[in-house]
C-alpha cells in the first residue's frame, strides 16, 4: 500500500496535469454523481433538484390551502374526494453552482512520513475531482483559493476546459501564508451572490468557534455547505517516541516536547476540536466530511457522495 | 558513601555491592539521552499544540520527575541493601565518629574503693561512670556491650554481648563502688570468657575492643608489669585484640593526698571485763604535706570513748596506742576513725573482740605426772588478777564434764586416750574452741599415733621418739609469735635458758590442708611449740610437757621448766595464743565471707543480716554437720564497717568488715608502661553479620528490601496510571 502510494505520487510529479485524473478514483465516482442535499435555485434543470417549487413534470407533495394561495395550484381531485382544499407542489430541477473553496495556507503543507501527499496536494485532488464532476454533469463551478486573503478567484462556468483553468489556479496559488478561515469564508459569502453548493476544503486549523459563525453566515444566505476537513494521519495518532522539536507554521513559535507524555492529551484535544466542529456543523446543516491524506481518495469520495444522495432521500 | 554517612549510614557489610547503587543513573542517562535525540518537525496543528502543552506540561513535567525520582530511587536502594549498611547515627559528630564497622565493647570498670577518691568534679568512680555512659551513647548501632567490674574478684555484669544500650546504661548505673580492691588476673580471665563466649556467637562483633575505665593503681595494675602474673595475659590480650585504657585521674605521677588508717589490733582480741585494753592504730600519711593536730577517735560498740591528736609528717607512718577498758562482757565493736578526706574508705577501721569475764580452761593431768603446777600457772593467786578459771580434773574423769563449758582443754601429759574421748575433743576444738597438748614422757606415741593417723590428726603432726637428753636451748624465732612476743621485751624472764632435757621429735603430717605453725623451736631447729588450725579452733601443743626436774622413780626429767621465771608467762601466753584466735571468724576482709555456727539442738535455722549500708539479708544456715552445728555463710561482704547477725530471738553478733588498705596509695602505674595494641584492621564484619536475626545490619537490609518492594509497587501504580494519562 505504501509503495502503491509513492508511486502514485511520483506518477503525479512526473505529469502534473494528469494527477488529478486519477482513472481508478474518477471511475468509482462517476456512478454516483454529485448531488446538492438541498435544492438550489439554477439556471439549467438537470440531476440536481431546485429548492423552488412550480410547473415541473415531478410531483413533490400535497400542501392544505391556505388565504392568499394561488388558486390554480388546487388539486380539484382532491377536493372532490376530500371536501378540503389542497396544493399540489412540483420540483423543480434548477442549475448548480459549486462554490469550491481550496485552503492553501502554510499548514496545508504538512505531509506526515506515513502520507503520500501533502494536505494540499490531497485537497486539490478532491477539489479537482469535484469540478470534473460538477462540469460533467452539465453544471457551473467556480474556484477560490485563500490562506489569509482571498488568492484566486475562479467565477462560475460549466465548459470543460474550464478544468484546465482550476489546474492552472490551483498550482500558482501562492502558500505559505497563514490562515484566516472565517475572514475568507466572510468575502466568499460576497462573492457567491446565487445560492449554491459551497465546498470548503481545508485543514480547519483556526478559531472553530469563528469558522462556524463564518459558515451559519454562508447557510443563512441558503448555500449548501459541504465542509471537508483534510488531515494528515500524524495529525490525528501524533506518533512521535522522542524528544521532539516542533516548528510551528503560519509563523507560530517551534517549541521542544516529549510526545510521549504529551501525545494522549494531543490526542484528545484533536478529537475534541475536529468533533467540536463536527457537531458544529451538524448544528448548522452543514454536511461535514474529514479525510486523511493517506486515505486514497477512491474510498473516501464515494461514501461521501453516497452520503449526500441518502440525505437527499 | 560520604553522602550517605551524612544521611546516616555508618558503613555497609558489603561495601563492593554497593558498585550496584550507580544504577541508579540509569533512569537519569536514559532520560537524559532521550533529551538529547531530538528530531525537528514542522508542525501544523501547532496551535493546538500549544494549548495542549501549556496545559499538561506542569502537571505531566512533574508525574514524569517523580516517576524518575523513584526508579531512581528503587535502583539507589537496592545498591545500599545489597551492601547491607549498618547504623544511622543521630549526629554529624556520631556519624564522623562512625566510619567503621560494628564493635564489641568490653567495658571494664573499677569499682574498688580507691575510685571513691573525690576531687572537685566528684568521685573518680563517677567519672568513671560518666566517661562509659558517654561510650555507650557515642556508640552507633551495630555495638554491642559486655560490663565486667575491675573488683575482687572480678564481676561480671553483663557477660553476653548486647547490642541493647538502655540494658547498657542501666547496668553502669546500677554498679555501685565498693570498699574491696581490684583483682587483675580475676578481670581478665572474665574478659577471656567473654571473648570466647562472643565467639560463639554469630551476632556478636568480631572488631573487640577492651575499654579500662580505672585509675590504674599501682596495688591492681602492677601485676601487668614487668613479671607481674597479669602481664602475660594482658599482652595477649593486647595482640588479639584492642585495648583502651582510659585512666580516670590525673598524671600518673602525681603524689594525691591522703590519710589511711592501715591497721587497728588489739593485743588480746577476748578482752577481759574491766581490765584494760590496749588498742594499737597504725595511720600512714600518703600525701607530701605534713598533717598536724589530726584528730584519731576510738570507739566502742558506736560510742566514742577516747581521741587523739596526731602528726603526720608527709609519707610517714605512725603507730598510736588507745586504751579503753570494756565494762560488760560479751562482743564489742571497737572502731577508729579520722576525718573524712578525699578518700573516706580509708579512714576508719573496726575490729570486734569478745569481752569475757574470765576464760573456763578445764586442765586434764595425769596423776603420775606433776599435777598441780600447771593450775598454779595458769590460775595463780588471786593477787595476781588470772583471767582464767582452771579447773582440774584427771583423764577417768573427762567424759563426766561438758566441754562446752570450757574455753580450753590443756591435756598435761596423758598417755593416751580413747577413741570416743578423741573425737569429743575434735568435735570440740573444730566448734572454735583451743585445745593444748602438754606431750611429755608418760605420752605413748603408739597410741597416740594410732588415734591420729586412723582420724584427721588436729595435731598436725606424728609423733617420732624422744630426743637424746642434753641441755636444750630455745629459739625465739624473733619474738614473732605471739608466745615469745613478751619476752622479747623481759630477757630477764628466763625464756631462752628455760631448761629442756628432752622432747618428743616429731614428723609434720603430710596430709592435713595447713601445716602446722611452729611457734618455738629449739636451737638445733626441732620444733618445741606447734599450733594446728583445726577446725575453726585451733591446737597447740608443746613437745615437752612442764616437769619441776624432780627425779620420779629411774626416769629422767624431761625438763625444769616449772622451777623457772618463764614458765608462767609461756603457760600463760600458750592458752591465750590458742584463745585469741577464736575471734578472727569475726573480723574479715572486704570480700572475705562472713560465717558462724550455732548448735544443732536449735530449731532456728534463719540467719538475719543487716549489712553497714542498711540492708536487710536473710540465710538459712546448713544442715547438721559431722560435729553437730549448723553453719552458715555470707560471702557479699562488699561493704566496709560492722554487720549485725540475729538469730531468730537471739542476741546480735557483729562482724568487723574491713577494707585491704593496699589501694590507700594513690600512685598510678602510667599507661605508657601498659601492653598495646597494634593498629588493626578492621575485622570483616560479613562472617559475622551473614546471620543472626537480631543482626543490626541485616535488620537494615531487611528494612531496605521492604521499602524496595513498596517503591516498586508504587512505581507500577504510577506508571501504569500515567500510561493510561498518556495513552
Amino acid at each position: 500500500m505504501e509503495s502503491q502510494k509513492c508511486c502514485e505520487r511520483e506518477s503525479y510529479r512526473v505529469n502534473p496535469s494528469q494527477k488529478y485524473f486519477d482513472p481508478e478514483t474518477l471511475a468509482r465516482i462517476r456512478p454516483l454523481g454529485l448531488r446538492a442535499r438541498t435544492l438550489v435555485e439554477g439556471v439549467l434543470g438537470g440531476l440536481h433538484r431546485s429548492p423552488l417549487r412550480g410547473h415541473s413534470i415531478e410531483f413533490a407533495q400535497h400542501r392544505e390551502y391556505v388565504p392568499g394561495d394561488d388558486l390554480r395550484q388546487v388539486d380539484w381531485k382532491v377536493y372532490a374526494r376530500s371536501d378540503r382544499y389542497y396544493l399540489k407542489q412540483y420540483e423543480d430541477e434548477t442549475n448548480l453552482i459549486a462554490y469550491l473553496l481550496l485552503d492553501t495556507s502554510e499548514s496545508m503543507q504538512y505531509r506526515g512520513a506515513n502520507s503520500p501527499l501533502t494536505k494540499l496536494e490531497y485537497a486539490q485532488l478532491i477539489v479537482f475531482s469535484l469540478a470534473y464532476l460538477v462540469i460533467t454533469q452539465q453544471d457551473s463551478v467556480a474556484l477560490a483559493t485563500f490562506s489569509s486573503e482571498l488568492d484566486g478567484w475562479l467565477p462560475p462556468s460549466g465548459s470543460a476546459s474550464y478544468l484546465d483553468d482550476i489546474i492552472r489556479m490551483m498550482e500558482s496559488a501562492p502558500s505559505g501564508q497563514r490562515t484566516d478561515l472565517p475572514k475568507i469564508v466572510e468575502l466568499a459569502a460576497q462573492r457567491c451572490g446565487k445560492p449554491g453548493v459551497i465546498v470548503l476544503v481545508s485543514d480547519l486549523l483556526d478559531d472553530q468557534e469563528r469558522l462556524l459563525t463564518a459558515l451559519k453566515r454562508l447557510r443563512y444566505q441558503r448555500h449548501d455547505v459541504i465542509v471537508v476537513h483534510v488531515l494528515d494521519e500524524s495529525e490525528l495518532t501524533f506518533p512521535f517516541d522522542r524528544s521532539t522539536r516542533f516548528e510551528g507554521l503560519e509563523g507560530l513559535p517551534e517549541v521542544v516536547a516529549d510526545p510521549l507524555l504529551i501525545g494522549g492529551a494531543y490526542r484528545k484535544a484533536m478529537a475534541a476540536f475536529c468533533t467540536e466542529i463536527e457537531v458544529g456543523c451538524q448544528h448548522l446543516g452543514v454536511d461535514y466530511h474529514r479525510m486523511k491524506t493517506n486515505e486514497s481518495l477512491a474510498a473516501t469520495l464515494p461514501p461521501l457522495l453516497a452520503r449526500r444522495l441518502a440525505q437527499r432521500g | 558513601m560520604d553522602g550517605l554517612n551524612l544521611i546516616g549510614v555508618a558503613g555497609f557489610a558489603s561495601a563492593w555491592m554497593l558498585l550496584w547503587a550507580t544504577a541508579a543513573a540509569i533512569p537519569i542517562v536514559l532520560h537524559l539521552l532521550n533529551r538529547r535525540r531530538q528530531q525537528t518537525i514542522s508542525w501544523a496543528a501547532m496551535r493546538l499544540l500549544l494549548q495542549v502543552i501549556e496545559k499538561q506540561s506542569k502537571r505531566v513535567r512533574f508525574e514524569q520527575l517523580l516517576l524518575l525520582l523513584l526508579r531512581t530511587l528503587i535502583l539507589l536502594t537496592l545498591g545500599i541493601a545489597l551492601g547491607r549498611p549498618y547504623f544511622t547515627p543521630q549526629t554529624l559528630g556520631e556519624t564522623l565518629a562512625a566510619q567503621r564497622p560494628p564493635r564489641l565493647w568490653i567495658l571494664v570498670l573499677d569499682n574498688s574503693y580507691s575510685m571513691g577518691y573525690r576531687d572537685e568534679q566528684g568521685t573518680r568512680f563517677a567519672a568513671a561512670q560518666s566517661r562509659a555512659l558517654d561510650m555507650v551513647r557515642t556508640s552507633v548501632r551495630g555495638d554491642a556491650f559486655c560490663l565486667v567490674t575491675l573488683s575482687s574478684p572480678a564481676e561480671p555484669i553483663i557477660n553476653r554481648p548486647t547490642f541493647d544500650s538502655d540494658y547498657v546504661t542501666t547496668a553502669i548505673q546500677k554498679v555501685n563502688l565498693l570498699d574491696g580492691g581490684g583483682d587483675l588476673n580475676s578481670v581478665l580471665t572474665q574478659i577471656n570468657e567473654i571473648i570466647t563466649g562472643a565467639g560463639r556467637n554469630l551476632d556478636s562483633p568480631t572488631d573487640i575492643h577492651v575499654v579500662f575505665l580505672s585509675d590504674f593503681g599501682q596495688d591492681t595494675w602492677q601485676e601487668a608489669l614487668g613479671s607481674g602474673r597479669s602481664q602475660r595475659p594482658l599482652k595477649q590480650l593486647a595482640a588479639a585484640h584492642t585495648l583502651v585504657y582510659e585512666p580516670i585521674f590525673g598524671p600518673s605521677n602525681m603524689v594525691l593526698p591522703n590519710i589511711a588508717m592501715m591497721a587497728m589490733t588489739t593485743m588480746a582480741t577476748r578482752a577481759l571485763k574491766d581490765r584494760p585494753l590496749d588498742v594499737e592504730v597504725t595511720v600512714t600519711n600518703f600525701g607530701e604535706a605534713e598533717a598536724r593536730q589530726v584528730p584519731l577517735q576510738l570507739g566502742a560498740n558506736g560510742q566514742t570513748v577516747t581521741s587523739q591528736f596526731i602528726d603526720l609528717p608527709a609519707g610517714a607512718t605512725r603507730v598510736v596506742h588507745l586504751n579503753l577498758q570494756p565494762s560488760a562482757a560479751g562482743l564489742m565493736s571497737i572502731s577508729a576513725s579520722l576525718p573524712d578526706d578525699r578518700l573516706v574508705a580509708d579512714n576508719q577501721r573496726q575490729t570486734v573482740i569478745e569481752v569475757r569475764s574470765e576464760f573456763k580452761v578445764l586442765c586434764v593431768e595425769n596423776p603420775y605426772s606433776d599435777a598441780r603446777i600447771l593450775k598454779a600457772a595458769l590460775q595463780p593467786p588471786v593477787a595476781m588478777q588470772s583471767a582464767m578459771q582452771v579447773t582440774s580434773t584427771t583423764q577417768l574423769e573427762l567424759g563426766s564434764f561438758e566441754l562446752n563449758e570450757f574455753d580450753a582443754v590443756v591435756l598435761n601429759d596423758v598417755k593416751s586416750f580413747s577413741e570416743s574421748e578423741f573425737k569429743k575433743l575434735t568435735q570440740f576444738v573444730n566448734a572454735g574452741r583451743s585445745l593444748v597438748c602438754l606431750l611429755g614422757q608418760n605420752s605413748d606415741p603408739s597410741i597416740w599415733n594410732t588415734q591420729l593417723v586412723n582420724a584427721k590428726n588436729p595435731l598436725g603432726f606424728l609423733l617420732g621418739e624422744p630426743s637424746e637428753f642434753s641441755d636444750w636451748r630455745i629459739d625465739p624465732l624473733d619474738y614473732a609469735s605471739p608466745i615469745a612476743a613478751p619476752f622479747a621485751s623481759h630477757p630477764d624472764a628466763g625464756l631462752l635458758t628455760t631448761p629442756i632435757f628432752r622432747f618428743w621429735k616429731i614428723k609434720l603430717a603430710e596430709n592435713t590442708a595447713e601445716r602446722p605453725q611452729i611457734e618455738l623451736q629449739l636451737q638445733d631447729g626441732a620444733p618445741l611449740i606447734v599450733i594446728n588450725r583445726w577446725g575453726k579452733g585451733r591446737v597447740a601443743s608443746m613437745l615437752s610437757a612442764p616437769q619441776t626436774g624432780a627425779m620420779r622413780g629411774a626416769a629422767e626429767p624431761w625438763n625444769a621448766m616449772a622451777t623457772w621465771p618463764s614458765f608462767l608467762p609461756l603457760m600463760q601466753q600458750l592458752v591465750q595464743a590458742t584463745l585469741s584466735d577464736n575471734a578472727t571468724q569475726l573480723n574479715v576482709r572486704v570480700g572475705e565471707p562472713i560465717s558462724g555456727t550455732q548448735r544443732a539442738t536449735s530449731e532456728k535455722t534463719r540467719i538475719n543480716i543487716v549489712r553497714p549500708d542498711g540492708k536487710e539479708i536473710e540465710l538459712q544456715a546448713s544442715e547438721i554437720d559431722e560435729y553437730g552445728l549448723r553453719s552458715w555463710s555470707y560471702a557479699a561482704s562488699t561493704k566496709r564497717g560492722i554487720y549485725q547477725t540475729f538469730v531468730e530471738g537471739g542476741v546480735p553478733r557483729p562482724y568487723a568488715v574491713n577494707i585491704n588498705p593496699v589501694q590507700s596509695d594513690l600512685r598510678s602505674v602510667s599507661i605508657e608502661q601498659l601492653p598495646k595494641s597494634t593498629e588493626k584492621t578492621p575485622s570483616p564484619v560479613t562472617a559475622s553479620l551473614d546471620s543472626g536475626s537480631s543482626n543490626p545490619s541485616s535488620a537494615v537490609a531487611r528494612w531496605l528490601l521492604g521499602t524496595l518492594a513498596i517503591m516498586l509497587v508504587a512505581e507500577s501504580c504510577l506508571a501504569w496510571a500515567l500510561g493510561r494519562r498518556l495513552a
